[in-house]
């Protein structure tokens, strides 16, 4: 089964804004999919509503308790990393599921090492530098050990070392990715399928080789 | 007896300043920060009929409590004070409330910085009735964008599996932490005890 179906998804805002239109697609288990689209295209509403902040109108199928299961990294680490320490705001996810204190300790340690962020614990959060912050943001969700990371623009105000660095960490987790981005050089580079909204509906779904129909890709704006 | 009470708290905080090697300067600066309200009270007070010595006892009390508390407030980082409070009994939304001050202040302060330079760069002097129309923008603005920020935020905690009743965090006290605790249960009892001999 796949991990995740979704199914005629339509979204709405409350100024009657059309977000998403009839969305339907599918993510097999560690599958990297590169969400594309101009800005106000739909990508971040759809990571929302997948992650279940909204609620859509059509179907959400998750192999598994999905809050468990999909785990959304913001595009602005300051949304994300609300705690004082480090160790906290990492500890937060796995405390809520009620682990034991040494298994929190054993995730934070874990997540904290995949990031290449070992012994920051004692840091606090708001004198982290841009690229450490996003780092813990992936960390914060990393430590849940979702199997669906929901990623909005990972790489947007990295400088290439940062970003080259932030690419391989995701590659190195090994677990299915949604991320919403412009940048098509990381989705050539780590990505297996590509999903393109335009004006919330889904014009453009298959292999990243599309993003080399330049044809295709001026007709729709992306470059 | 008052002043000698005050003179046993006071050498206790000046052994707490020395032991954890408090910057003096700090305390002082923040304990004079009471003066205001300090003044204030002692306007009103001289307004009735307070005895000189319930003055002096008020003033007393007022600058001793403020001490005590720059003393916490600069030998103790905030994060391991906040957790204290939670594990002393303080409700955890109003913990999680306090944590959130502190960790989103600076960025709000910055953020305001930064849109004043947007103003400067575009202002360039007089028109002083139209400014305030501006300032208003500016504070609902900066308003706005903590609102949403705060929404964000909590968009960030649910998904993390967040819930309002949070447990206090195990703290765990080490050899200094518990001569604390007893030397100053130890004055409390110093101090209640050379009044009661005083009286008799």
């Amino acid at each position: 089964m796949a991990l995740l179906v979704v199914d005629k998804l339509s979204y709405r805002y409350a100024d009657e804004r059309q977000a998403l239109k009839d969305v339907s697609f599918e993510i097999q288990r560690g599958e990297r999919i590169g969400l594309i689209g101009l800005n106000g295209a739909g990508k971040s509403t759809l990571l929302l509503c997948l992650a279940g902040v909204l609620k859509p109108q059509g179907r959400i199928e998750v192999d598994g308790d999905r809050r468990r299961t999909v785990g959304l990294v913001f595009q602005d680490p300051n949304d994300q990393l609300f705690m004082t320490t480090v160790y906290d705001d990492v500890a937060f996810g796995p405390h809520n599921l009620g682990l034991a204190m040494e298994e929190v300790r054993l995730r934070v340690e874990k997540a904290l090492q995949l990031v290449d962020a070992a012994g920051f614990e004692e840091r606090l959060t708001h004198h982290l530098s841009f690229g450490e912050k996003k780092r813990i943001a992936l960390a914060t969700v990393l430590a849940m050990q979702p199997e669906l990371l929901l990623l909005d623009e990972p790489t947007s105000n990295l400088d290439p070392k940062r970003r080259r660095e932030f690419l391989k960490i995701i590659q190195d987790t090994e677990k299915a990715a949604l991320i919403a981005t412009h940048d098509l050089d990381m989705v050539r580079q780590i990505c297996d399928r590509v999903i393109i909204l335009q004006a919330g509906r889904l014009v453009v779904e298959g292999r990243i080789d599309l993003l080399d129909d330049l044809d295709l890709m001026r007709q729709l704006e992306l470059i | 007896m008052p002043l000698w009470r005050s003179a046993i708290y006071l050498l206790y905080l000046a052994g707490l300043i020395m032991l954890f090697q408090a910057p003096l300067w700090k305390v002082c600066k923040r304990t004079l920060l009471v003066l205001p309200f300090l003044l204030v009270v002692l306007v009103f007070a001289a307004w009735s009929a307070t005895s000189p010595e319930r003055l002096l006892l008020l003033v007393q009390k007022a600058l001793l409590s403020a001490a005590a508390l720059a003393v916490l407030g600069v030998g103790t980082d905030f994060p391991p004070l906040i957790k204290g409070l939670h594990r002393l009994g303080l409700p955890g939304t109003l913990v999680m409330m306090l944590s959130f001050m502190y960790r989103y202040l600076e960025l709000l302060l910055a953020e305001a910085k930064r849109m004043e330079i947007a103003r400067n760069q575009r202002y360039f002097g007089g028109r002083y009735l139209q400014q305030f129309r501006v300032l208003g923008n500016m504070i609902g603005n900066l308003f706005l964008r903590a609102f949403e920020r705060g929404e964000r935020v909590y968009q960030a905690m649910v998904l993390r599996g967040y819930s309002a009743q949070s447990k206090p965090e195990k703290v765990t006290y080490n050899i200094v932490d518990k001569l604390t605790v007893v030397s100053a249960l130890g004055v409390l009892v110093l101090s209640v005890g050379t009044e009661f001999l005083w009286r008799f």
